[in-house]
């Protein structure tokens, strides 16, 4: 067998910004690797840009003028001396002409070849590519429509209700579910435009609406070395517009024998395209539990997922280490027999949104900040008191996570948590967690893609309220008594504060 | 002796707070053993002793603006100071005619503005579309009537309230 070289990788640029590029960062400083990160003028004040050793501007805060610009990214590593390039997820992560040109530029890309890429990002071909692996789908198309009338002859052979999807798809975007044949002129030139917007192709398809299915994604490991191992599932059904809400590992609802199903099918669709580094493939799963279980592939997300840290609780392993070991073509020092799921863990993502205003957008200044801690509890986030939270990219804030031994203890824990925890000076998604987490269907696992949103449909009892009201009185009638003094610090004042208290020390 | 009493609507209930030199605290006529400690501005720390002389440990943290809030150990629960002596109540809001202003319900940009002053618009038409967050959200004309100013302008950044339109 020829051998792959083995390249050592002694600095990376991370080119993303918040939580993930702090979280690479982190694994870059315990590796003794160094860090070049990049930002634009909407994030000189944010934490990654302190965190890594080496920083560098984009430009303005447009993500096209900025962390989408490839070009410019390219230039840093090349000033820098960077020898690797972390994408993170989102931006440029899924994007192959980037993994191209940093290859050929002579950086080593973090992530997947280009074309296997290619072959999986795109959800037609990667459709394709699961017939080709033997690997139950949705039914339905696996080429776009050409036309009105294909849709029509498509959704005729497939039966209503049908779900018109974005080829290029991700978040919700292009999407539309259509329950009769006088629905589907309407949704058809509406996905497609939207995706046409969103993506760059309007390139749309059909596949069958599963009803109240569940979203359970399995996580993969591959080597340059044709080794690929699935490191347990996730449950992702708490969802708001198709936008994950909560995850957990493992999911209540997945036995080992399904796990092994789902888990074996994913290594199968990764290796026959070539897949090396962490991927994950996503599945709709139809009445777990019962004789009539099934699984569907859904598509595959050649990047990092937001919601890895539950894996990396349950199963011990750190994927940004084994993701950077994995690029310098090193062999997978793991068998799928050393994966074990020990415990159970669950993540919320705590979003700058207004769930009492329509889940509203709200950036601003943070104004308080008090963070949870204690034992089995880990965050993710880029957040401090006296960050401005822009209004140009992702609402994502930080991400909560709580491990114990089971699952109504991590609950538990996690309820605890959020107790504790303050964001102030703008609205979060916070209180709608212990919403969740105290509704007894989501206690007992009883979730489908439709859970949240049918739970959001409903008043909220005033059960979930244990303060007595005087005390909630007291409190309203000493802050408008009082008035709180606006805690505003001027941009980088916490830093310039804390440089002058160093400066003074003896 | 100085004491000073305010209203509180929490959850559709008025409640009467009274305040009292030295700390005492009286809530709809009853007095209510509370302990209050000032933890920093806008923090309080309030220690309730039960009449079995049991306490309980609260966290009350202020969460100031225009629809203000008291979170209590990470229950969010809004309120209003109500005033009960005079009729200018919430319902006091602007009625069906007269002009109406619309304002952006978020920071954002404006992205597209789909009418130009002097336009002619009906009830639930859109009329400006703000983004942040990577998320759209379309104004719609919340009464018909013509569009008698028009302050938005594509590419401004604008503050949650800021008037981007009125409609008469």
């Amino acid at each position: 067998m020829p051998p792959v070289d083995a390249r050592r990788i002694r600095k990376i640029l991370i080119a993303n910004r918040s939580e993930i590029a702090l979280r690479i960062i982190r694994a870059c400083r315990e590796l003794g690797i160094a860090t070049v990160a990049v930002y634009s003028d909407a994030d000189r004040a944010a934490l990654h840009v302190m965190a890594a050793d080496e920083a560098y501007r984009l430009g303005p805060p447009p993500a096209s003028e900025s962390y989408l610009r490839g070009d410019l990214i390219l230039d840093v590593a090349r000033r820098s001396g960077a020898d690797a390039i972390h994408p993170g997820y989102g931006f440029l992560s899924e994007n192959p002409a980037f993994a191209e040109a940093c290859e050929a530029a002579g950086f080593i890309f973090i992530g997947p070849p280009a074309s296997a890429m290619r072959a999986l990002g795109s959800k037609t071909l990667a459709r394709q590519a699961a017939d080709r692996a033997g690997m139950p789908r949705v039914p339905g198309s696996v080429t776009g429509l050409a036309s009105l009338d294909e849709a029509h002859s498509v959704a005729e052979s497939i039966g209503y209700p049908v779900m018109l999807k974005a080829a290029a798809g991700g978040g919700g975007k292009g999407m539309r579910a259509v329950f009769s044949a006088d629905d589907l002129a309407s949704a058809f030139t509406g996905a497609s435009s939207e995706a046409l917007n969103s993506f760059g192709s309007s390139e749309v398809y059909l596949e069958k609406l599963i009803q109240r299915p569940r979203h359970i994604e399995i996580q993969l490991l591959a080597d340059s070395h044709g080794h690929c191992i699935y490191l347990g599932e996730r449950e992702c059904s708490v969802q708001r517009r198709h936008q994950k809400v909560i995850e957990e590992c493992p999911s209540a609802v997945v036995s080992p024998a399904l796990r092994q199903r789902m888990g074996e099918a994913a290594v199968r669709l990764a290796l026959s395209a070539g897949y090396v580094n962490a991927g994950t493939v996503e599945f709709l799963v139809d009445g777990a539990g019962t004789p009539d279980e099934a699984f569907y592939f859904l598509e595959m997300n050649t990047r990092l997922q937001v919601e890895h840290p539950v894996t990396e609780l349950v199963t011990g392993l750190d994927l940004v280490h084994l993701q950077i070991l994995v690029a310098e073509g090193k062999h997978l020092p793991l068998q799928q027999t050393d994966i074990y799921l020990r415990g159970h863990a669950i993540e919320c993502r705590i979003y700058a949104e207004d769930p009492a205003n329509n889940f509203f957008p709200s950036p601003g200044r943070i104004t308080r900040l008090v963070q949870p801690s204690g034992p089995g509890i880990r965050e993710d986030g880029a957040i401090y008191e006296g960050f401005e939270v822009p209004l140009d990219y992702d609402p994502m804030l930080s991400k909560l996570i709580a491990y114990a031994p089971t699952r109504e203890a991590a609950i538990a824990r996690m309820l605890c948590a959020l107790e504790v925890y303050v964001i102030g000076g703008i609205r979060t998604n916070l209180s709608l967690f212990r919403r969740i987490l105290l509704d007894s269907g989501f206690r007992s696992a009883e979730i489908d893609t439709g859970y949240l949103e049918r739970l959001l449909a409903s008043p909220e009892t005033a059960d979930n309220f244990t303060i007595p009201p005087e005390i909630a009185a007291i409190a309203a009638a000493l802050f408008s008594s009082t008035v709180v003094p606006p805690e505003t610090p001027e941009p980088g004042s916490v830093w310039a504060a804390a440089a002058r208290r160093e400066a003074l020390r003896p | 002796m100085k004491q000073r009493t305010t209203w509180i609507n929490l959850l559709g209930r008025l409640h009467k707070v009274v305040l009292l030199a030295g700390g005492t605290v009286q809530v709809d006529g009853q007095p209510v053993a509370a302990d209050i400690c000032t933890l920093a501005p806008g923090v309080v720390s309030i220690l309730l002793t039960l009449p079995d002389g049991t306490t309980q440990s609260f966290r009350c943290i202020a969460e100031p603006g225009d629809d203000p809030a008291v979170l209590i150990d990470g229950q969010r629960i809004p309120y209003k100071v109500a005033d009960p002596r005079s009729l200018r109540t919430v319902s006091s809001a602007a009625g069906d005619s007269g002009p109406r202003s619309l304002k952006a319900p978020m920071p954002g940009r404006i992205v597209r503005v789909l009418v130009a002053a002097g336009d002619v618009v009906v009830a639930g038409q859109g009329c400006v579309v703000i983004e942040a967050m990577k998320m759209q959200n379309e104004l719609k004309a919340t009464k018909s009537g013509t569009i008698a100013r028009l302050m938005a302008k594509v590419g401004e950044t604008v503050p949650t309230g800021t008037t981007l339109f009125v409609i008469e």
